[in-house]
């Protein structure tokens, strides 16, 4: 997380193992943070998308309910710069906590 | 404005580490984390399972039933802890009963689990519930009995400001005792909260850690909940001295503010307002100050704005003032918070010891602070104690050593 600081935040939207994924968020934070879709780009803010911590909230919630992971505030999400590490953040939980279901039988 | 040193007489525990005062102490002490996987019925749902509970509490080994049966989990543990301080302080019953005692325990929720009992029967269950479910829920229900069990029949009252209450109700029962309006006071925060409704309620704010609370660290990732009561004897200075008893400490300053802004986010303005205000109080500087106990949940809402607030009252001097927080160790008790963690500052002042600050990985560059990972021995004579709560309350408290 330290490293953030001299690296630029990233201007493309992350790779994921399974594309629909990241439209699947993107459509979560166009739904629950009530934003246009169009207006949801990598290099998007929270604060130019006009996105509070409650509509982070709501966000996270859509998350939940839709994806199954439960994401909290803090972590790495809070240090997110922009949308493209936003949604990054929100990939890895989730993929964390598939893996983790997945490995819970043995 | 009165300066008037308060005496604290006793002291009385109920956490996660167990019963009493010694038990929250050593866990702090030894920096034993307390929190575990939660044993709640009717909580399948729940994404967090864990939490600083009270294990094993069976209050029919303290209470008899006609009170039992009147009393929420929360005013349980109010009892026992009240009990315990109660005891310390050597006070005679006939002492304490009369119109110059006050009572005044704090609670973020009041009778949660008589709530969610009754909500559950009511809609899902036989529909029968708890007959005196009314004045086992009421927030105020805890100081009521405190009053009632030992002829309290001075100032009566509960505080609730969340995570400020216990603080909140500590001093301002200090004014009462400064103001000559009463000589003692039954003090102190009782909270139990952890059911299943509520969990998922602090879920729905997603500020709840799903495995441990670093608070400061820059891998945080939010609280843990924790539950209990913490009771605190509080007497004049003349009082005491009247009837011989040798303070533990001094409670010597109180300052609380309201940031007057958001009902969840913090201020650094505010937080430091309290500090500021507490430190004047107690006629000392901030470079008086040995030790801080943090209110240091875990969340990246609270902690970088404590840091600042601690930043900004001390200037220079908080990056090597130790700092701890008592969160890790039995999970942030909301209500009570303020009162447990002023009796781990107390007994970090009477045992010469700053308890840890556990569970930090690396330290979040944003919180230059001093957080010790292992106990130090070191003479303490002043310590602040800080809470700063949803809605923007913000309380804390200084102990000046007996001495």
């Amino acid at each position: 997380m330290t490293e953030q600081s001299t690296v630029s935040a990233p201007t493309e939207w992350p790779v994921l193992d399974d594309p629909q994924q990241l439209e699947r968020i993107i459509d979560i934070i166009a739904e629950e943070g009530k934003v246009e879709r169009s207006k949801i780009t990598p290099e998007a803010t929270l604060e130019t998308l006009g996105l509070e911590s409650m509509d982070v909230v709501m966000i996270l919630m859509g998350v939940e309910d839709k994806l199954g992971t439960y994401i909290p505030m803090d972590a790495e999400l809070a240090s997110a710069r922009n949308l493209a590490e936003f949604v990054a953040s929100i990939a890895k939980a989730g993929a964390g906590a598939a893996g983790a279901a997945a490995e819970k039988p043995e | 404005m009165s300066s008037a040193r308060v005496a604290i007489t006793g002291l009385g525990a109920v956490s996660a580490a167990g019963i009493g005062a010694p038990a929250l102490w050593a866990a702090a002490r030894d920096g034993q984390s307390q929190i575990s996987t939660t044993d709640l019925p009717r909580g399948e749902r729940l994404r967090i399972r864990i939490a600083g509970q009270v294990r094993d509490f069976d209050g029919a080994s303290y209470l008899d039933e006609a009170v039992l049966r009147r009393c929420d989990r929360f005013t349980q543990f109010a009892h026992v802890a009240v009990e315990e301080a109660l005891l310390q302080s050597g006070i005679s019953s006939d002492e304490l009963r009369g119109p110059r005692t006050a009572a005044i325990i704090g609670t973020g929720i009041g009778g949660m689990n008589t709530i969610d009992d009754g909500t559950y029967e009511y809609y899902a269950g036989s529909g029968k519930f708890n007959m005196l479910a009314i004045p086992r829920l009421m927030p105020s229900s805890a100081t009521s009995h405190v009053s009632i069990t030992h002829g309290v029949t001075g100032p009566c009252f509960t505080v609730t400001s969340a995570c400020s209450s216990a603080s909140q109700s500590i001093g301002v029962a200090a004014q009462l005792i400064r103001a000559g309006i009463v000589d003692r006071a039954i003090v102190g925060g009782s909270e139990a909260c952890i059911t299943p409704t509520t969990v998922r309620a602090w879920e729905f704010l997603r500020v709840l850690s799903p495995d441990t609370c670093r608070p400061f660290s820059a891998d945080r990732n939010g609280m843990i909940l924790g539950e209990g009561a913490g009771a605190v004897i509080l007497e004049s200075e003349a009082a005491a001295a009247a009837r011989g008893a040798k303070p533990i400490a001094w409670l010597a300053g109180y300052g609380t503010s309201s940031d007057a802004r958001d009902i969840v986010q913090p201020d650094v303005g505010g937080a430091s307002a309290a500090m500021t205000a507490a430190i004047e109080d107690a006629g000392l500087t901030p470079d008086d100050i040995d030790y801080i106990n943090a209110h240091g949940t875990g969340t990246v809402l609270n902690d970088v704005n404590e840091a600042e607030a601690i930043a900004r009252v001390f200037g220079a001097k908080g990056a090597d003032v130790p700092v701890s927080s008592t969160k890790p160790v039995i999970g942030h008790t909301l209500g009570a918070s303020g009162a447990l963690e002023l009796i781990v500052t107390i007994r970090a002042l009477t045992e010469s010891t700053i308890p840890p600050h556990i569970n930090v990985t690396n330290v979040d560059p944003k919180c230059r602070l001093n957080l010790p990972r292992e106990a130090v021995a070191a003479p303490l004579k002043a310590a602040l104690s800080n809470s700063f709560a949803f809605g923007g309350i913000n309380a804390s408290l200084v102990v000046v050593a007996a001495a």
